[in-house]
């Protein structure tokens, strides 16, 4: 009878088991994969016996691990399966003791037969019409016929029995001998769709080939942060990528049926499920489009201390979504103390916002020398600040060019910035149709769908040198306790404390390889009674119903400057210094 | 304390003085969408009258007296008013946790059960002051409790309209019971004046200042209706401080927009015209019963809107004067054609109020006024919570 019992209760004692072991989640301790050039995908990928991807480390790789990578060059496409699970159980993927490593997007390229007229040629395997190629780390100019290959690093492509063949002019030099490569992969580290947690940190990512971005389309980046949050982006290098260094953005699609009761980006509703990214101390240049873009990416995003530079260089992008900082939907975004310079194209600006920022700050940049202006401000409600940014217009720069361009763009707030050169157009949307979300503050949640308008900016304790201001009066503006000089005048509707310098500042920046100085007669400075920049003093923004306030909804009070000085109550002098390492005639910036 | 005695008096014995700052102040100031939250100056005198909202104790008692002797038009009024649904005592309230007042597709919940609740309680308050019928009073007051146990978040794109227009309605009714009701609980009291306060007051406190002037104006006098009832005599100000100068199109010069009577709506539509000047008209109301005059504004400002609508609804041409509004974003350059002809029941008050309460008004100056009541009349419902309504049985006076 037991035995018959037992044989009864055993399967079931089993089953019971078997679940019980299932369900109990055996912890495991973080680990670190090491990676290295001479590894092996088949080793263990401890220190001692690396991997040789970067690819097999992360298909590995757990929340909390880390893969360490050792210097050389990775000719792969990165791409995550899955992120970490926490802020504190991140997957990290990191340079080992700051070792150079670099992931690229090209294949070295070989077997180049030398052809007439100082021309080289190769014939790929594929048809492969779209692609980048360089020689010795400079990006090769592509023309569209090999009688335009006169010069050296020049190229072109044809069609042959369905193959490509190249046609290059490599000067003096034998590519083989050199370092010949051709783009082939259009992402360097991006991930699965909604994979979060990663932290990517000491990575240079070049010559990836990828895809020019919209905000209202596909938005592929050299690092593609695809549809995850929170990730971490720090100390990277990104360069020579074809059009977006650093995506944050996801798809997105044109609304065409938009109207107040189904709004555009009507999409996201949960503020904690999208952006939240760390995007800190890295360096992007010579990419074709944008050094950072995304739609929805930037909300509740920190982007700062990067240096950007050096964006659509060769003018190959045409659109109207070039910039070193492109986002849009960046509710609550924080753009601080990065230096951008050096956009080029007509259509290309230092930063360019919307639709959709509110709440966003902007302070301590430093923007010069982009072709279609330095700030572009575009359909948003507010309110938004921006502190302590000195903005400067290249000297050539058409002088009917605005520095700061606001396009359906309301409550702008601007304080204790430099404007060099820096005129403001500030206008609506031109047969405006579609109306602009705002959102209760700090949320996604959409309270009112309105036409945007060019209505209660401020503008409180700036300098503004040289041509430009004229900021011509809209309603609810307010402008006050700025100083003008070189040129620039106090505004005849406002400024009723504000005055001008009795001498030039003759401002100018200097740039370095990676850093700028500015130079001044600060002698030209004056001071000025200014009342405590609080939240208060700025006004409840009635629609949004906030003030400006930080992402925890806490107000703001402009009590420091670019320099991180703190303020006294007394008279002092508008812009981003106040007394001490401020009033230098050198002040480094970045 | 001897600054706001001096502030009232200004206020209330110098109105020229008044209107000439506040004329000044429109000429240096380009309104936007900014508030500066700053303490409002006192309107009023203080304690509040009870009841102090759109019916004095005189005005019930009016209304019941009248109506017992079977004197017109209060008797067809009342029979009007005492066949509408929401009149009944059989009344069920449908009191839920949570409201949205919403403009996205998909969105919006509840508003209706709110909105026909506060109705029935505010017409079972009268019906139980008219004719003594406890079954009223307990049906008004069940519908409060209702709704103070269990309302507990109010939101969506269109909040502010709901939150004022509901919470008048239904602090009126209150107003109305706590003052002749013994029966009604303190602690339902005071648990009604804590839903005011913390579930409809939020959504309105700030205004409306992007909308049209009737959201203004539904925040303005839902925020006077709980101040009244919540005894809050700094949020009373800082809604009539709105009356007087608001920064939004509520405010009375900003939506009465010249001496012609145009109204900021009326390039808009009719029934958001004549919604509008019918808040107006109720916070005047209330700052009566309260010992102010806010009618008189401006050179009896709102008697011109009234006419001004009263008149093109009426089927006559009115001057129209290319007009955009304080938040830009509603430039009208001719009147509108849109729901002309449909009176709303919002004209026995003001015609009443200038033909028989004060004295001195021509009659030429309040005749479209008249004409419009006097073609309506009795007046029926306010088109859900939007207006009073049954202007007729509620604000009629025995002429002289």
């Amino acid at each position: 009878m037991n035995k018959i019992i037992i044989f009864l209760i055993f399967p079931l004692l089993m089953q019971f088991a078997g679940k019980a072991f299932e369900h109990v989640s055996v912890p495991v301790p973080p680990k670190s994969i090491y990676v290295s050039v001479s590894g092996s995908d088949r080793a263990e990928g401890s220190a001692a016996k690396p991997l040789r991807t970067i690819s097999y480390a992360v298909s590995r790789a757990m929340p909390g691990d880390r893969i360490l990578v050792s210097a050389g060059v990775y000719r792969e496409s990165v791409v995550f399966e899955r992120g970490g699970s926490s802020e504190r159980k991140r997957i990290t993927l990191q340079a080992l003791n700051q070792a150079k490593v670099i992931i690229k997007g090209s294949e070295r390229k070989t077997g180049w037969v030398k052809g007439k007229d100082k021309l080289w040629k190769c014939m790929l395997d594929s048809s492969q019409t779209g692609m980048m190629l360089f020689f010795n780390d400079k990006k090769m100019v592509n023309v569209s016929t090999p009688q335009e290959c006169s010069n050296a690093l020049r190229w072109t492509k044809t069609l042959e029995k369905g193959k490509t063949i190249i046609w290059a002019n490599f000067g003096v030099l034998n590519p083989n001998a050199g370092l010949a490569e051709i783009s082939v992969r259009n992402v360097g580290i991006s991930a699965r769709s909604g994979v979060d947690y990663l932290t990517i940190e000491g990575i240079a990512v070049s010559q990836i080939f990828n895809d020019y971005a919209s905000i209202y389309a596909e938005q592929p980046g050299a690092i593609d942060t695809k549809n995850g949050k929170y990730w971490n982006i720090i100390g990277c290098s990104i360069s020579e990528c074809r059009a977006v260094g650093i995506s944050i953005g996801v798809p997105g699609h044109v609304y065409a049926d938009a109207n107040p009761g189904r709004p555009e980006f009507n999409d996201y509703t949960d503020l904690a499920s999208v952006g939240h990214h760390k995007i800190k101390g890295n360096h992007i240049f010579n990419c074709g489009q944008a050094g950072i873009f995304g739609l929805i990416g930037g909300t509740s995003s920190t982007i700062e201390d990067n240096l950007i530079e050096n964006i659509n260089q060769h003018g190959g992008y045409t659109g109207n979504e070039s910039a070193g900082i492109r986002l849009a939907m960046a509710v609550d975004a924080t753009i601080t103390h990065n230096l951008i310079r050096r956009v080029y194209g007509k259509n290309s600006y230092g930063v360019f916002l919307g639709p959709i920022f509110q709440g966003a700050r902007l302070s301590r940049n430093i923007i010069s020398n982009s072709g279609a202006g330095l700030f572009y401000l575009f359909k948003n409600h507010g309110p938004v600040l921006f502190d302590n940014n000195i903005l400067a217009m290249a000297d050539t720069a058409d002088k009917d060019m605005a520095g700061v361009k606001m396009e359906a763009s309301e409550a702008n707030v601007f304080v204790q910035n430099l404007f060099y050169n820096c005129s403001f157009y500030n206008g609506r949307q031109p047969g405006k149709s579609v109306s602009t979300s705002n959102f209760l503050p700090h949320s996604l949640v959409i309270k009112q769908t309105i036409p945007a308008l060019d209505i209660d900016h401020r503008w409180y304790g700036n300098l503004f040198i040289g041509k430009g201001a004229g900021i011509a009066k809209s309603a609810g503006s307010e402008a006050d306790f700025n100083l003008y000089a070189d040129g620039a005048l106090p505004l005849s509707w406002a400024d009723l404390n504000s005055s001008k310098a009795k001498n030039s500042f003759s401002f100018r920046l200097e740039h370095s390889q990676k850093g700028v100085e500015l130079f001044w007669k600060k002698e030209a400075l004056k001071q000025i009674k200014i009342p405590a920049l609080t939240a208060e003093f700025f006004g409840f923004f009635a629609l949004s119903k906030q003030y400006i306030e930080y992402p925890d909804g806490k107000k703001i009070t402009i009590d420091r400057d670019f320099l991180n000085a703190v303020g006294g109550t007394l008279e002092r002098t508008p812009g981003p210094f106040y007394q001490g390492q401020g009033l230098k005639p050198r002040i480094k910036l970045f | 304390m001897h600054s706001l005695n001096v502030y009232t008096r200004l206020i209330h014995y110098n109105k020229w003085m008044l209107a000439l700052i506040i004329f000044f102040f429109y000429m240096v100031n380009a309104y936007g969408q900014v508030l500066k939250l700053e303490k409002p100056v006192v309107y009023h005198p203080k304690p509040f009258t009870h009841p102090g909202l759109l019916h004095s104790a005189n005005d019930l008692q009016r209304m019941k007296d009248m109506v017992t002797l079977g004197r017109e038009p209060w008797k067809s009024a009342f029979e009007k008013f005492r066949s509408h649904p929401w009149s009944s005592a059989s009344w069920e309230p449908h009191a839920v946790q949570h409201v949205e007042r919403s403009l996205l597709i998909g969105a919006g919940k509840n508003i209706g059960n709110l909105e026909k609740d506060v109705c029935a309680a505010y017409q079972n308050a009268v019906m139980w002051s008219v004719t003594g019928d406890e079954a009223h009073a307990k049906t008004a007051i069940k519908i409060i409790n209702a709704w103070s146990e269990t309302f507990k978040v109010f939101d969506g794109t269109d909040v502010e309209l709901g939150a004022g227009l509901n919470v008048f309605k239904m602090a009126s009714a209150a107003e109305i019971m706590r003052a002749t009701y013994p029966k009604w609980k303190q602690e339902d009291i005071e648990r009604c004046k804590v839903m005011f306060r913390e579930v409809f007051y939020p959504p309105i406190q700030y205004f409306a200042l992007w909308a049209h002037g009737n959201w203004d104006l539904a925040c303005m006098k839902g925020m006077m209706a709980i101040a009244v009832f919540n005894d809050d005599h700094e949020m009373f100000d800082r809604a009539v401080d709105f009356y007087y100068k608001g920064p939004g199109n509520g405010s009375l010069l900003h939506y009465i927009v010249n001496e012609e009577g145009q109204g900021q709506e009326s390039g808009r539509d009719q029934p958001h015209s004549m919604l509008g000047i019918g808040h107006l008209a109720e916070m005047c109301e209330i700052g009566w019963n309260q010992g102010m005059d806010m009618y008189s504004f401006s050179q009896n400002r709102l008697l011109k809107g009234f006419e001004y609508t009263a008149r093109y609804n009426l089927g006559e041409d009115v001057p129209f004067q290319s007009y955009t509004d304080i938040s830009g974003r509603f430039p009208a350059h001719k009147v509108s054609t849109s729901g002309r002809g449909n009176l709303r029941s919002i004209f026995e008050q003001v015609y009443n109020h200038y033909a028989f309460r004060i004295k001195g008004i021509p009659a030429d100056q309040y005749r479209y006024t008249k004409q419009a009541a006097d073609k309506l009349r009795p007046e029926g419902a306010g088109f859900n919570a939007d207006n009073a309504g049954f202007g007729t049985l509620f604000f009629s006076l025995p002429q002289p």
